[in-house]
């Protein structure tokens, strides 16, 4: 996978559209880190913070770009029909180095935003140029649509 | 003997078993032999005499040391500038309770050393024994001189005894690995990552490993394979699922500053490792 796309994408984005609090991303907080809350609460909120995705609005109808600590993400969204359901697709890279494929499908519910879907994970950094062993895992995202658009360029 | 804890992995007595007794003390290591503990693990530090002493840095430990009259030690008396006739003259340790483990009992004895750690180990050895090799640029002697002051003493004492040899920096992983090829024995070793202070705070060095790793500027598997180790042990604060996933074929693991019940020490499998201060038997 090519990180120019996602480089020229971040340089065209536009203004804060959604803050995602907890973001659709590989090693989810919710399924890897909130489960050792109690054992290491200061790395667990750490990673929380880390996860915090703000996303960006493109020019191009249904592309945004997610920026957080943790993952640069391009991802390309529609609703299905004139439904607040939608699908989203994303490609994730740390550094800017790809290393997660995304699908799911979303839900607006008046500012809140929801997703659910699943996240290939190879791992890959720029350490460790490597792909694998991929690791599938499921993607849950609670965002808040900061934006006076969506990622449609619709009115909300 | 307790061979097994959670996922699997063996559990070690963590600096000989040091919520019980002092860090690397006689004591505390035969209290984990009566236990009958699996492994247990010791710090180990070379005396100017290069005499490998069971110390975790380059200095004595202040807070649990003192003088022979019981003062505190004024200065830190650095184990690169004293022979061990120096210390066996001068300090005792385990005197002051421990801050990490002040429930643990405390009781006055010279710097355990590594010949006296395998007298003790000779009539009932355990499984296995990590010896942390806590080597420090600038305060310690050569790389090459440490590897091979311990090596040789363990290898002359506790041939049979399966051995793990721990350390935080390439330079003294890289000179075990070389002294073993060439006296023709298989060594195993784990790099401690990230590399922190010995004692006192170290979490502001996890918090930038933590922030380093997660952003993908730092792989504790990256950093095995350019030291050359053949495993791992990472802190527990430290650990990612994703890690344990993502482990290379045959590489050991093992999770320090943790005990058995943190839920990490579930990821592991048979042929990993759990420091446990108490060895995982309270």
């Amino acid at each position: 996978m090519n990180p120019f796309p996602l480089l020229l994408s971040t340089a065209m984005a536009g203004p804060l559209e959604r803050v995602d609090v907890l973001a659709a991303s590989p090693e989810g907080w919710l399924w890897d880190e909130a489960p050792l809350a109690a054992a290491r609460p200061s790395t667990a909120a750490v990673r929380l913070v880390e996860q915090v995705s703000l996303g960006w609005a493109l020019p191009i109808d249904g592309l945004s770009v997610g920026t957080s600590w943790r993952t640069q993400e391009l991802r390309y969204a529609r609703d299905l029909g004139e439904s607040r359901v939608g699908w989203v697709v994303g490609m994730q890279t740390r550094l800017l180095m790809p290393h997660g494929l995304r699908g799911g499908l979303r839900i607006r519910l008046g500012d809140a935003h929801l997703e659910a879907g699943t996240v290939l994970d190879a791992g890959s950094t720029w350490m460790r140029p490597v792909v694998g062993p991929v690791r599938v895992s499921p993607a849950l995202g609670l965002g808040i649509w900061v934006g006076e658009r969506d990622s449609r360029g619709a009115e909300r | 003997m307790t061979a097994c804890g959670p996922g699997a992995a063996t559990v070690v007595a963590e600096k000989g078993g040091w919520a019980r007794f002092p860090a690397n003390s006689e004591a505390a290591v035969a209290a984990s032999l009566f236990l009958d503990e699996a492994a247990i693990e010791v710090d180990v530090f070379l005396t100017n005499d290069r005499m490998p002493v069971l110390v975790d840095g380059p200095r004595l430990d202040r807070a649990t040391c003192r003088t022979l009259d019981g003062e505190r030690i004024p200065e830190d008396v650095w184990l690169i500038q004293h022979d061990l006739a120096d210390l066996d003259a001068g300090y005792r340790c385990g005197v002051a309770a421990d801050p990490a483990w002040p429930d643990a009992r405390v009781g006055a004895a010279p710097v355990h050393t590594l010949d006296a750690l395998t007298a003790q180990l000779a009539e009932d050895p355990p499984d296995a024994v990590l010896l942390d090799l806590r080597w420090t640029p600038n305060v310690s002697h050569a790389p090459e001189v440490f590897a091979a002051e311990v090596l040789e003493r363990w290898w002359r004492d506790q041939p049979s005894t399966r051995l793990r040899v721990v350390a935080d920096r390439a330079a003294m992983i890289e000179a075990v690995e070389s002294r073993a090829r060439s006296a023709g024995v298989e060594v195993v070793t784990l790099l401690r990552w990230p590399t922190e202070p010995p004692r006192g705070s170290a979490s502001g060095a996890r918090l930038a490993t933590t922030l380093a790793s997660d952003a993908g500027a730092a792989d504790p598997w990256a950093a095995m394979a350019a030291a050359g180790a053949d495993g791992l042990l990472v802190h527990g604060d430290l650990l990612r699922r994703a890690d344990v996933a993502r482990r290379p074929a045959g590489a050991e693991l093992g999770l320090q500053g943790a005990d058995t019940a943190h839920p990490a020490a579930d990821w592991l499998e048979q042929g990993d490792w759990v420091l446990d201060a108490t060895g995982g038997v309270d």
